[in-house]
């Protein structure tokens, strides 16, 4: 088992190549949990986000660069300035492949560069390249001219002119639009001056034993295909999931604050395939799922063609800001790719700045004469260009809406919906209770991704985890074991590294196998899961490093307060009894520290010193 | 002649079904499902239909347009005028 990581320093402008220890793949496998290991051993405390000792790790795992399904993935990961903790942010696409294909694991990048560049990586040949002409430009502009410069097949992330001027929720984009989107990693490359990484190859990725990865491939294939999700999400994207919004109440509502709006059919994925829809993006590296969306509005003040909104967006420029214009939504997105900012983020500052003007806290002065009401699609497109631009209110905005409410005061923290700054994704913990200790616990703030319940809670099992029955997403009990075990399946899934959504199909015993084959190393579901809980708690270290306590692993009022109206009305997680039982299950004292025996059971030995003395 | 419009959610891959059904009489919660499951038994997924050839709701909820839930104990559907069969999907 072998893996090569590229080390560039655009300080020095020095580039090296280093083996990585083969203990380190074997326990950490790759994406989001090789990250871990380097950037825990690599960032110091006491270090600036935005200054020369912030890194950012873009890193792939032992399937990448291969045939298996959705394996186009990669992950990217710095401390992170939206919340100055561990960040970790996995975009699909082709990135992933031709990294593995380029003959590396993973690419780490140091210093700060004084003028703006981007690098090229094809195969051996590393370059550091001028990117002045592309600066300050939209993010398809620049992709388009790198790859004409380069010449050859490959894929670019970029960031656009948000990520350039530093905003804290800057995200990159490749191919076509998929985005490596939550927690600013656009910021951190903006203040290194990258614009952007190409990267080609066409180097054999390495296969211990082909028979197995062969048979392991095409029955694992054949698994999300025959899967009944697979059709579904084919069919209608992932915003299928906001035509279920009036019965399963998940959609976030007017900030939060409601359960029941005409608007969600209008917006759903249903409505998109039936309209604007015009095919599958073909931009997702061998997936049989095709969830991704390629759109067009042929006319009127929305008209583009691209990608089209996931539901994420959909929940964030649509249910939250009681914007029914699916069109509008789609063009939001749009800019936001090309600014190269995160739509949950911005889409949250703004139904957070509409419900501050509406309770007075907020003039429209303040908001320079925008009359930002619920569902004013121009006041919000308005609001979302000065977010883009880091002008006037939307420089505020554009810090998230934690430290919105810090300067705006006056109760706003009510309303401010995030935890550890980070801004809540459009699930909501009273319609899936595991979203309670999920948001409250992930390492980088509330995040569906590191605990994948959307593939579990209500629909699967985790026998790998002693979990054989599937649980009811309002259960009273379970809730702080069941988060742990789809956190760290969730983690392994980052680390390997594939789409989250196949959660819904393979397993932990699945992936097991496919990591087996293509490693050489007989893994069982059971030590998946175990690994995936190494680098969560390896990663929570990191967070112990800068600060995070118990007292962090809070969920915001907002929701454990009843929406008003709607299916979910009169429901509310047990919040305090779910994290007794997650602490417990977790084995983390109350300092929120993991114990020493839990830490030398997980071979984290490194950390010891540091957290305890 | 009392009409439904029926909203079929999750419970047949790749495909959400809106049907408008017609009914002579009376339509309980349990009528309208042998019907739907008459009609399109074939096409949902085994899991979502119990042994007695009703929706089994542990997955499945059925609710009104207020997204309140109809059970059994609703003898007559159709003031309601919609009603939803969802297999609730927080994916995305
Ligand atoms: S499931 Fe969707 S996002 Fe994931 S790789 Fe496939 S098309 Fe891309």
């Amino acid at each position: 088992m072998e893996g090569r990581l590229l080390r560039v320093n655009l300080t020095d402008r020095k580039i090296t190549m280093e083996q990585i220890p083969e203990p380190y793949l074997r326990d950490y496998l790759g994406g989001s949990g090789l990250a871990a290991k380097y950037l825990y051993d690599e960032i110091p405390a006491g270090s600036e986000v935005l200054g020369e000792e912030n890194k950012l790790f873009f890193s792939i795992g032992p399937l990448n660069g291969s045939n298996f399904p959705t394996s186009g993935r990669y992950n990217v990961s710095c401390r992170s300035p939206l919340t100055g903790i561990w960040l970790d942010s996995s975009s699909s696409g082709k990135f992933g492949y031709y990294l593995g294909r380029a003959g590396y694991m993973a690419v780490i990048i140091e210093g700060k560069s004084d003028q703006p560049v981007y690098l090229y990586i094809n195969n051996d040949s590393v370059e550091i390249r001028d990117a002045s002409s592309i600066w300050g430009k939209k993010i398809s502009e620049s992709i388009q001219a790198i790859e004409q410069e380069c010449g050859v097949k490959g894929s670019t992330t970029a960031i656009g002119p948000s990520g350039e001027k530093l905003i804290p929720i800057a995200c990159l984009i490749n191919d076509g639009g998929r985005a490596a989107g939550r927690g600013g990693a656009g910021a951190v490359m903006g203040s290194k001056k990258l614009k952007a990484i190409f990267v080609s190859g066409d180097k054999d990725v390495s296969i211990a034993d082909k028979e197995s990865w062969r048979k392991v491939t095409r029955e694992l294939t054949g698994k999300v295909v025959d899967h009944e999700l697979t059709n579904t999400l084919k069919a209608y994207g992932t915003g299928v999931a906001m035509a279920m919004a009036p019965q399963s109440g998940d959609a976030p509502t007017k900030n939060w604050q409601i359960g029941d709006w005409e608007g969600y059919a209008k917006i759903s994925g249903i409505t998109m395939a039936n309209t604007i829809l015009r095919k599958h993006s073909p931009e997702c590296h061998v997936c049989p799922i095709q969830c991704a969306r390629y759109i067009e509005i042929e006319e009127g003040p929305y008209a583009m063609k691209g990608s089209g909104p996931e539901y994420e967006t959909l929940g964030s420029f649509g249910s939250m800001v009681l914007n029914d214009d699916l069109e509008s939504i789609a063009y939001m997105n749009l800019l936001c790719n090309e600014y190269g900012v995160d739509t949950i983020s911005s889409g949250s500052a703004i139904a957070f700045a509409m419900e501050a003007l509406e309770k007075g806290l907020l003039s429209k002065e303040d908001l320079g004469g925008i009359n930002l009401t619920w569902g004013n699609i121009e006041a919000i497109l308005a609001v979302l260009r000065l977010i883009l631009n880091k002008e006037g209110i939307g420089d505020l905005l554009g810090q998230g809406v934690k430290n919105a409410a810090q300067v705006i005061g006056k109760g706003s923290e009510d309303f401010a919906v995030h935890v550890k700054g980070m801004e809540l994704p459009m699930h909501d913990p009273r319609a899936f209770f595991g979203f309670g200790p999920t948001y409250a616990t992930s390492p980088r703030g509330a995040c569906h991704c590191h605990g994948y319940l959307g593939g579990i809670e209500g629909r699967n099992t985790i026998p790998e985890a002693g979990i054989n029955e599937i649980q009811d997403r309002h259960a009273l009990s379970g809730k702080g074991i069941l988060t742990k075990a789809v956190q760290d399946l969730s983690t392994a899934v980052h680390s390997s590294i594939i789409c989250v959504f196949t959660i819904y199909s393979l397993g932990a015993s699945d992936l097991a196998q496919a990591l087996s084959a293509a490693t050489g190393i007989s893994y069982t579901g059971e030590d998946v899961l175990k690994i995936g809980e190494r680098i969560f708690n390896l990663q929570r270290a990191f967070n112990n490093r800068f600060g995070i306590t118990s007292a962090d692993d809070v969920l915001p009022p907002r929701v454990l307060t009843s929406t008003i109206g709607g299916p979910i009305e009169g429901l509310v997680p047990n919040f305090k009894e779910q994290m007794e039982e997650y602490y417990q299950a977790r084995g983390w004292n109350a300092s929120g520290k993991p114990s020493q025996a839990k830490l030398e059971e997980l071979g984290l030995d490194f950390v010891i010193g540091e957290l305890y003395g | 002649m009392a009409k439904l419009l029926v909203h079929i959610y999750g419970l047949i891959p790749g495909d959400f079904k809106d049907v408008e059904m017609e009914f002579e009489g009376s339509i309980s919660l349990e009528r309208l499902e042998l019907e739907i499951i008459d009609l399109y038994g074939q096409e949902i997924q085994p899991q979502y239909i119990n042994g007695e050839g009703l929706m089994n709701h542990k997955y499945v909820i059925s609710g009104d347009k207020l997204g309140k839930r109809v059970d059994y104990s609703n003898h007559d559907l159709s003031m309601l005028k919609e009603i939803w069969f969802i297999v609730p999907l927080a994916g995305g």
